[in-house]
């Protein structure tokens, strides 16, 4: 083996070194590759000049307090960037290979040589170099670092620019579907990066020379490239096809992202094709979305919902415009409701009778709002993936529509939305007792439930709901109990346990009532009276706040004698049950079934199914066949028109005969009834309820709408006087939020309302106003 | 695979390439220039220039006690210092001075780290604990202060051995 | 002839005319035909030629790797052998020393390097000086010396930080004591809260302090009086801590029972304040209020722009100084945090729970990246050093985790299992205080318990505060507070 040179002699050291430096690092000519000879020579004749000059007694003498001196290296570094230099230096370009091409091969061959250069002064990195850094020296470089920093230095600073250019033409052919060197381009991209050297710490990747030469030019051409496209596109294509290409395009880029950019461009590359082919065009996708509504084009409006979905920004305003139709189509739909309705009634009107009340069908309405929605739902859940946005947007719409419409609120009609009102008269027909299977097959309490969670007065729902429900219970007209509670316990987790309490006490007095109902038959038969009796007696106790009825002080009905024992029994026994409390009596919701013997002897009586009121006037024609209206007043204690109204289904089935005849005779107090011995009908049970006139359902109504009123006043102030009891103190605006946000749940306030009700309680003393506007807590 | 490593006086050795990889300098050659994919590297010679082949010989003899070892990184210089030396090491570095020189020498040469830390200990332990004149016996040298140096460093010393 | 002839001219020829290999060959030849004892004879001569000089035919890079595995005493050693010997043991060795053990600080080092042309021995000198005293400390006889001074009469000392040049101590009493380090005097006391400080810190001439009162008070030490008060706070302020952020500008954060941390910028020293008295709104000194924590700011920590709140409410807080907004919420302790502490060097924070776990979190995500469960009760207090994690909880345990992978290390117990009020650490040492026990342990080694007796006629100890010559510990005794300075550099 040869010969190492002396250790102490830098020159012969050097020379020794150079010729196996060349090879390494790719100068020679020849194509013999590194020996193992030559490799470790190299390696010894550095590490014995390292080794020995540290010994060197020169250096132990000097009064150096650093010891950086008593390691060696310095000047074989310096050799070696001067080496390095001028190899870098006299790179040259070989036509007719491009410069891509050379780069790319100079920088593999380089790299390469680098690294087992790295290796070969490997003793000088370990020690003198360490120790240099540690020192602070920041310009002394591990041999790979220094071999990096010379290639930047003199290789791609100067050629940066040309080099970029070039690279950025590959690029550009690719995109119009050239076939290229990606590993080329791969290989030259990946040089940015690592020539990106942190010189304080060498760990770091640092991606500055990457960023500032490569990846702003790249962004910048990309941007213009699809700029001119789109455009260009956009003028002879249209929308939709356009949504394919913008796809087609963006997929293309982030495939070339894997392919040769570094990670680092992901993000800027993916804003800038955004930002250049959505965001510039979106106006254009947002006039054509209303036309894909229009045309049902799922597909294609999930086209643009996933471009858009790229920059969240754009969502806002096609979220708006999709509100925006939905609400018009929620409105127009029921517009073609009501036309429909005035046509019936014009038609009807036209080919004679007289003119039907254009009412409402509750199941109609309730249908054509639930088609709407279920009709978007689709498309949210489909082309929208049900983004919250989009969610967002279908519930606001529908809450608009659902309240705000040409039937629920007409035009100069200042009420609450009537949609709460023909809600629960479709609950009303769902659980009634129905003949007519037909009608309730496509009805559920899921459209209930639909429907209700956009109602904004809930409460007037809550209201309407409860008194339809009252008159099913007493009048036992449910369905089914079953389907009575599934409503209430969704309704419960819909809102909140409190909004259905009065509807459950409800059912706990129907339920007891049902206990005392067998309690008093057998207590009643224990009775010294117990014949006069009526042994099956359904009493039915309401807690009188949690009903929707209201007794009248007024009422001077007089109960017939029949009656009276029984009455008289129930008093004493509830009396004994809850001594305390007063037992109210509504005579007029009362009802019974008389037996009337208006038979051919030998047959079974009729049995006749009554208001307590039409029994009163019934029963005394046990003692005689004729009363005038104002006998039958004096009898029974009641108004003349509460008589006439119950009169009329007797007229009716014949059972009575007026006279003078005639339906204005019926209200005159003069006119005569007779009872007509030879009642004749088909069944022997006869119903004589049903068509009493209901003088109550306009009063009805109006005593709905007000008690809604009076509740949320109430409830109003007692949220305030809440809020105000914690905070103390809140100004004016601060408390209206509150307020507002507080009450959301059970319906929508008006500001005005608010208003009233602070000064009302300032009036009373609650709270005081003070003169910035805000108020304060008097306790 | 085994590589075959010569000494520098010419005494060839042929051990498993894992062995020899214990070797940072071995490793990097052998990366650099060897083939991968050839099974066949009994022909690869690698020649140490400064090692001679008894020196070489103890070397690769550790090596190959502890080709399977794990050893802290290089990096992490708090465990590797205060590490204690395996009693293997202890009793394999118990040869005369001259061999210990030349195997720390060729440890730092090849860049055998571990090596060359129990070297380092060894040696240190072999200055632990004694005064100066019993060092000097240790390792044969020669006091060369003249007497008034000799005072002042024991008056320095004294002002650090106070108690 | 003569065989001393005979054998003279052998051995020149063989010298002059033989190659070494024949040389050696001969000699082992020869050395064949030697008995048993003139072999054992022989071995003697040459094992005693094997002997090497090491450190200085060594490249000197392993020579310093030698070295810097001794010991003090050793390396003395070595500095009297020989003159090469003596010369590699330089300035720079010293250094490395010093940093080795523990001794020094990163930045005393900094200040130190300045003085090292002028006083090349200064490393040397320091390392000695250092080395002693912690030989005092490992010393389970030596008995440092002890001075004694009152502290806040009857109150609760709620806060001690000390240096070379005075010991700051607050209490429940209202009033802030400054005291002489070297001979216990109390220099001065300030007073002007209104309510028990509960909070303190100070930073060269100025100290911020917390109190009942609801106030932040900046005093000046040197004038002995408060410069600035700073209102905001509706509740009591419980913790501290003075940042300084990547810009060298200092704020300083409080956390509050008032659920918020205020933010105030800390006036320049020679900033005289004129007596302010400002609120919030108008004080130019307030930067923000950090809202979101729903019950009391129990610890807060922070450096260069983070700061790390623990509350009442179960979670974590880590917030931006620079954009005063809440980078993270983290949510995991299932009750109150009481302790918190940030590791710059690996990006985490480690809160400490009444839930008696130990999380550590990732700054770079809002994370939980360990749970250390094996505390069985309140874990009121953290500390990190450079080789452990150190937590204290209410059962009396000290715990040590490894700062990387949070290993258990070591379990330290006090006797008698009362809660540990205090605990301090550096790399080396480690001293905890509990009811009537103060113990200081080796840090180096594992934990080991090197003395319990120093203080041994204290009450409940309030607070401990050590640098590498002096302890400093509030306690109490006979229901009255008295600050004890154990002097470690000289006898008692």
């Amino acid at each position: 083996m040869t010969e190492l040179p002396k250790s102490n002699d830098l020159n012969a050291t050097w020379n020794f070194v150079e010729p196996g430096l060349k090879r390494i690092i790719g100068g020679s000519e020849d194509n013999v590759g590194v020996t193992p000879q030559m490799y470790m020579n190299v390696y010894s004749a550095i590490y014995n000049y390292c080794v020995n000059k540290s010994r060197s007694p020169n250096n132990l003498s000097s009064n150096n307090a650093s010891q950086s001196s008593l390691l060696v290296g310095a000047e074989i570094y310096e050799r070696l960037k001067k080496y390095l230099s001028v190899y870098v230096k006299q790179l040259q370009r070989t036509p007719p290979e491009s410069f891509l091409e050379f780069y790319v091969k100079r920088w593999t061959r380089y790299t390469v040589g680098a690294g087992y250069l790295n290796h070969v002064f490997d003793y000088m990195n370990r020690y003198w170099v360490q120790k240099e850094r540690n020192d602070g020296r920041r310009d002394i470089f591990d041999v790979n670092t220094l071999a990096l920093l010379t290639w930047r230095d003199y290789m791609f600073l100067p050629h940066a620019e040309y080099l970029v250019k070039e690279i950025l033409a590959q690029i550009e052919l690719q995109r119009d579907n050239q076939v290229i060197d990606t590993k080329f381009l791969s290989t030259a991209i990946k040089s940015f990066v690592l020539l990106g050297i942190d010189v304080q710490d060498l760990k770091k990747p640092n991606l500055h020379i990457y960023i500032d030469n490569f990846e702003k030019p790249f962004l910048e051409s990309t941007r213009q490239f699809y700029a001119a496209e789109s455009a260009e596109y956009l003028s002879s294509h249209n929308v939709v096809d356009y949504l394919r290409k913008a796809e087609q395009r963006i997929n293309e880029e982030e495939s070339r992202e894997t392919l040769y950019l570094d990670e680092h461009s992901k993000k800027p590359l993916t804003d800038t094709l955004n930002d250049v082919l959505i965001v510039a065009h979106s106006q254009v996708m947002y006039d054509e979305f209303a036309n894909l509504l229009e045309q049902n084009q799922i597909d294609h409006i999930a086209k643009m919902f996933a471009l858009f979905n790229r920059v969240p920004s754009t969502l806002d305003p096609l979220a708006e415009i999709f509100q925006t139709y939905i609400d018009l189509k929620g409105i127009t739909a029921i517009d073609n409701l009501k036309n429909d309705i005035q046509n019936e009634a014009s038609k009807a009107e036209a080919t004679g009778g007289k003119k039907p009340k254009q009412q409402v069908d509750p199941k109609l309405y309730v249908k054509a709002l639930i088609q709407v929605y279920k009709k978007f739902q689709q498309i949210v859940s489909t082309a929208f993936q049900n983004h919250p946005i989009f969610v967002k947007a279908l519930d606001s719409a529908c809450r608009q529509y659902i309240n705000n419409n040409s039937i629920a609120k007409p035009p100069g009609f200042r009420g609450t939305s009537k949609t709460s009102d023909l809600l629960a008269k479709y609950s009303d027909n769902l659980l009634k007792k129905n003949k007519d299977a037909d009608a309730t097959s496509d009805m559920s309490v899921d459209d209930i439930m639909v429907i209700f969670k956009f109602l904004n007065d809930k409460d007037a729902f809550e209201t309407h709901y409860r008194r339809l429900l009252a008159k099913r219970l007493i009048h036992g007209t449910s369905s089914s109990t079953e389907a009575e509670e599934t409503v209430i316990q969704r309704l419960q987790s819909e809102n909140s346990m409190e909004y259905t309490s009065k509807i459950t006490r409800m059912f706990q007095d129907v339920r007891s009532s049902h206990t005392l109902r067998a309690t008093f038959k057998d207590e009643a038969s224990k009775r010294a009276d117990s014949k006069s009796i009526v042994a099956d007696f359904e009493p039915f106790v309401l807690t009188e706040t949690m009903w929707p009825f209201s007794f009248s002080k007024n009422n001077k009905f007089q109960l017939p004698a029949d009656l009276v024992p029984t009455y008289s029994a129930f008093q004493d026994l509830y009396g004994q049950q809850h001594s305390g409390r007063i037992l109210k009596w509504l005579w007029n919701l009362s009802r019974g079934d008389i037996k009337a013997n208006l038979q051919k002897p030998g047959r079974a009586p009729f049995t006749l199914s009554c208001t307590l009121y039409q029994m009163a006037i019934l029963l005394p024609y046990n003692d005689s066949d004729t009363y005038t209206l104002s006998e039958l007043c004096k009898l029974t204690g009641l108004d003349a028109p509460v008589i006439s109204n119950a009169i009329v289904p007797m007229v009716k089935y014949r059972l009575l005969q007026p006279s003078p005849g005639g339906m204005d005779a019926l209200s005159q107090l003069d006119t005569k009834f007779t009872v007509v011995t030879e009642f004749k009908s088909k069944k022997l049970k006869v119903n004589l309820v049903q068509g009493v006139r209901s003088l109550e359902s306009k009063q009805e109504v109006e005593d709905a709408e007000r008690e809604i009123n009076e509740d949320r006043r109430y409830y109003l102030k007692a949220c305030i006087v809440r809020i105000m009891k914690a905070r103390k103190h809140l100004s004016h605006a601060a408390l209206l939020n509150e307020v507002v946000q507080q009450s959301h749940q059970r319906f929508s306030a008006k500001v005005a309302d608010i208003k009233k009700c602070i000064d009302e309680l300032v009036d009373t003393e609650y709270l005081q106003r003070n003169e910035d506007q805000s108020y304060d807590y008097l306790a | 695979m085994s590589i075959s490593i010569i000494s520098s006086d010419g005494e060839p050795f042929k051990v498993e390439r894992k062995v020899a990889e214990r070797s940072v300098l071995i490793k990097n050659m052998l990366g650099d220039l060897g083939n991968d994919d050839d099974d066949d590297d009994e022909s690869f010679e690698v020649p140490i220039p400064n090692v001679r082949g008894s020196v070489l010989q103890k070397i690769l003899e550790w090596c190959e006690h502890h080709k399977d070892t794990a050893f802290p990184d290089d990096e992490d210089d708090d465990s590797r210092k205060s590490a204690p030396v395996e009693e293997w090491d202890r009793e394999f570095l118990r040869v005369d001075q001259e061999m210990l020189y030349e195997i720390i020498l060729g440890a730092n040469y090849l860049n055998i780290r571990p090596l060359l830390d129990a070297g380092c200990k060894v040696v240190a332990e072999m200055i632990r604990g004694k005064t100066p004149e019993e060092i000097r016996r240790t390792f044969n040298i020669v006091n060369d202060f003249s007497p008034e140096e000799e005072a002042a460093i024991k008056r320095e010393n004294e002002w650090a051995e106070d108690r | 002839m003569e065989t001393t002839k005979v054998i003279d001219i052998i051995e020149r020829y063989a010298a002059s005319s033989l190659t070494k290999n024949a040389l050696n060959h001969l000699i082992f030849r020869l050395i064949q035909r030697a008995d048993r004892s003139t072999l054992s004879d022989l071995t003697n001569t040459i094992s005693g030629s094997l002997k090497r000089d090491f450190l200085t035919s060594l490249p000197t890079e392993i020579s310093m790797e030698i070295l810097e595995q001794l010991d003090h005493d050793s390396v003395n050693n070595v500095l009297a052998v020989s003159r090469s010997w003596n010369r590699l043991i330089t300035s720079e060795f010293w250094k490395n020393l010093l940093i080795r053990d523990n001794y020094t600080t990163k930045e005393e080092l900094d200040q130190l390097v300045q003085k090292v042309d002028s006083e090349p021995s200064i490393f040397h000198k320091l390392y000695t000086k250092r080395f002693r005293l912690h030989r005092n400390w490992l010393d389970p006889d030596f008995q440092p010396y002890k001075i004694t001074v009152p502290g806040h009469g009857a109150n609760v000392v709620t806060c001690l930080q000390f240096d070379d040049e005075r010991i700051i101590t607050g209490a429940d009493d209202k009033m802030i004591n400054i005291y002489d380090p070297e001979t216990g005097k109390l220099l001065n006391i300030l007073s002007g809260h209104e309510g028990g400080v509960w909070a303190l810190k100070y930073i060269g001439n100025q100290i911020v302090s917390g109190s009942t009162d609801r106030t932040v008070r900046v005093w000046n030490i040197q004038l002995g009086k408060c410069t600035h008060v700073f209102k905001g706070h509706t509740s009591t302020i419980r913790c501290m801590e003075i940042v300084t952020n990547d810009e060298g500008e200092k704020f300083i954060i409080t956390g509050s029972r008032d659920n918020t941390l205020h933010v105030w910028r800390l006036p320049d020293e020679d900033d005289l304040g004129e007596d302010y008295d400002e609120t919030d709104a108008q004080n130019p000194y307030f930067v923000t209020v950090l809202r979101g924590h729903t019950a009391s700011v129990r610890a807060v920590t922070g450096y260069g722009n983070t700061i790390i709140s623990g509350s009442y409410d179960h979670t974590v807080r880590v917030w931006d100084l620079k954009t005063c907004t809440n980078k993270f919420v983290l949510r995991g302790h299932t009750d109150r945090i009481y302790s918190t502490i940030l590791d710059v060097e690996r990006n985490r924070c480690i809160s400490a729970s009444m839930d008696s776990t130990i999380r550590v979190w990732d700054l770079n995500n809002g994370a939980c990246i360990a749970e250390l469960t094996k505390h069985t009760s309140l874990v009121g207090l953290l500390g990190l050093s450079s080789n452990y994690l150190v937590s204290a909880a209410a059962d009396g345990t000290l715990r040590g985790w490894n700062p990387d992978n949070y290993e258990s290390e070591f379990v330290l117990h006090q006797d008698g299992h009362s809660a540990i009020t205090t605990f301090y650490a550096s790399p080396n040492l480690l001293v905890s205080g509990s009811e009537g026990q103060f113990n200081i342990y080796d840090l180096q080694n594992k934990g080991q318990l090197i003395r319990s007796n120093v203080l041994a006629d204290s009450g409940p100890i309030w607070s401990a505060k050590f640098n590498y010559s002096k302890c400093v510990v509030a306690v109490e005794k006979n229901s009255q507070s008295f600050i004890e300075i154990l002097d470690f550099s000289k006898r008692a």
